[in-house]
């Protein structure tokens, strides 16, 4: 029985397919708050304005 | 100058656009490959750690696949800063030279410098604040406005939109930008390590576009006649104020107002052209210890190509305004308190025509 699900292509597909977004979590968290308008406002504070820039 | 950017706004210059990455060969190794730090870090703290916020710093990064570009780059005065350094340092002698490399040079004027990524992905930070991503982090050729604009945008970009007052420059109301008139090499380099802007060949030159004995009314004829090699094109056609900056004390206490001046170009003694005050006076690197022993071999004044130009003038209009009125030039009683001793070379007269 336990090698008949081993062997199952259902068994190996769906480890597979829950694996991804995992994977893809594990393997970049920078875009989670970097492309997220809402987690950006509160991450990001305004820079204090120094000098005036000349050029 | 950049569109301005309202406080509660700046966050989404960090935003980075996913769907502009799709297909992207900059993309395909993850931010980590340039920005270091930890990508699969789960809050800011420990995905930071390490950052490298801006990776094309080193041109080792870009270099990797852009290998000429960024060896031809390393040498471009945008990323040597060393125009900065050749402009005053004929106020220096040898030894004051040698304390200003140690001590400002590298930690100031080298501070500016332009990465890869200034002019092709986020906005040059110019006192601490930049305009932030310039299309999501897509790698963008060229974005006049977000990029030449943040670093030119004390004097040059604002006096050619107009926006530092007066009238537009006319080659910007025509739609053109930056790189209509500066070629690639100006940016990007051509390989040679130049010491100054004006040593770069093929700068912008009105006279490609606009050939001197086409025009189409004798008294512009006349007026181009008699005055090449005697007026530079903006002594006449410099619409009018632009911005001059004063009483600069390392990076402190600088201030800045417009005006119009006219006087003998201190890089070509025989012609008159617009004058610009910069703003460096006698103890402007007294915290540094040196004292500028050669200060008044060279003027407070020098050339300046103002962007602010214009077909007609209050100098193209009548020939009165210069040789009557004297509008604009350099005098005595103009002239900087406490100056330099060799601004008074700049002051001319303009003989009265005889009719």
């Amino acid at each position: 029985m336990k090698r008949a699900v081993f062997l199952s292509p259902i068994f190996w597909l769906s480890l597979i397919i829950l694996s991804l977004p995992a994977q893809a979590a594990a393997e970049n968290n920078c875009l989670v708050c970097h492309t997220n308008d809402a987690v950006m406002k509160t991450l990001v504070k305004p820079p204090e304005i120094k000098s005036e820039g000349e050029g | 100058m950049p569109p301005p950017v309202k406080a509660e706004e700046y966050y989404k210059g960090y935003l980075v656009n996913r769907d502009q990455m799709e297909g992207d060969p900059h993309f395909s190794m993850g931010c980590e490959f340039c920005h270091k730090g930890d990508e699969t870090g789960v809050n800011k703290d420990v995905a930071h750690r390490g950052l490298v916020p801006r990776p094309s710093d080193d041109l080792k990064s870009c270099g990797l696949c852009h290998e000429q570009i960024a060896a031809k780059y390393s040498q471009s005065l945008h990323f040597t800063a060393a125009g900065l350094r050749e402009g005053i340092s004929r106020r220096f002698s040898a030894a004051e030279l040698k304390k200003f490399d140690e001590k400002v040079f590298q930690q100031s004027c080298r501070s500016c410098h332009a990465s890869c990524g200034d002019c092709h992905v986020k906005g040059p930070s110019v006192g601490g604040i930049s305009t932030g991503l310039i299309k999501g982090h897509k790698f963008i050729r060229k974005d006049e406005g977000k990029t030449c604009a943040a670093c030119h945008g004390g004097r040059i970009y604002p006096e050619y939109t107009g926006e530092y007052g007066g009238e537009p420059d006319i080659h910007y109301e025509r739609g053109m930008l930056c790189m209509d008139c500066h070629q690639l090499p100006e940016f990007h380099g051509d390989g040679a390590m130049y010491k100054s802007m004006r040593m770069i060949p093929n700068r912008p030159d009105c006279k490609t576009c606009h050939k001197l004995g086409g025009e189409k009314k004798l008294y512009t004829r006349t007026a181009h006649d008699k005055h090449q090699g005697r007026v530079s094109c903006y002594g006449c056609h410099s619409s009018g104020s632009y911005r001059h900056c004063y009483n600069c004390h390392a990076g402190q206490n600088g201030t800045s107002k417009p005006g119009f001046l006219l006087g003998v170009n201190p890089r070509d003694p025989k012609t008159v052209t617009t004058l610009r005050l910069t703003p460096t006076v006698r103890d402007t690197f007294e915290k540094a210890g040196i004292r500028m022993e050669k200060f008044d071999t060279q003027p407070n004044y020098w050339d300046a190509p103002v962007h602010n130009v214009r077909k007609k003038t209050e100098r193209t209009r009548s020939c009165d305004a210069c040789h009557v009125e004297r509008a604009g030039f350099l005098t005595n009683g103009r002239l900087i308190e406490n100056g330099s001793r060799a601004n008074e070379r700049l002051i001319v007269v303009p003989k009265p025509i005889s009719r």
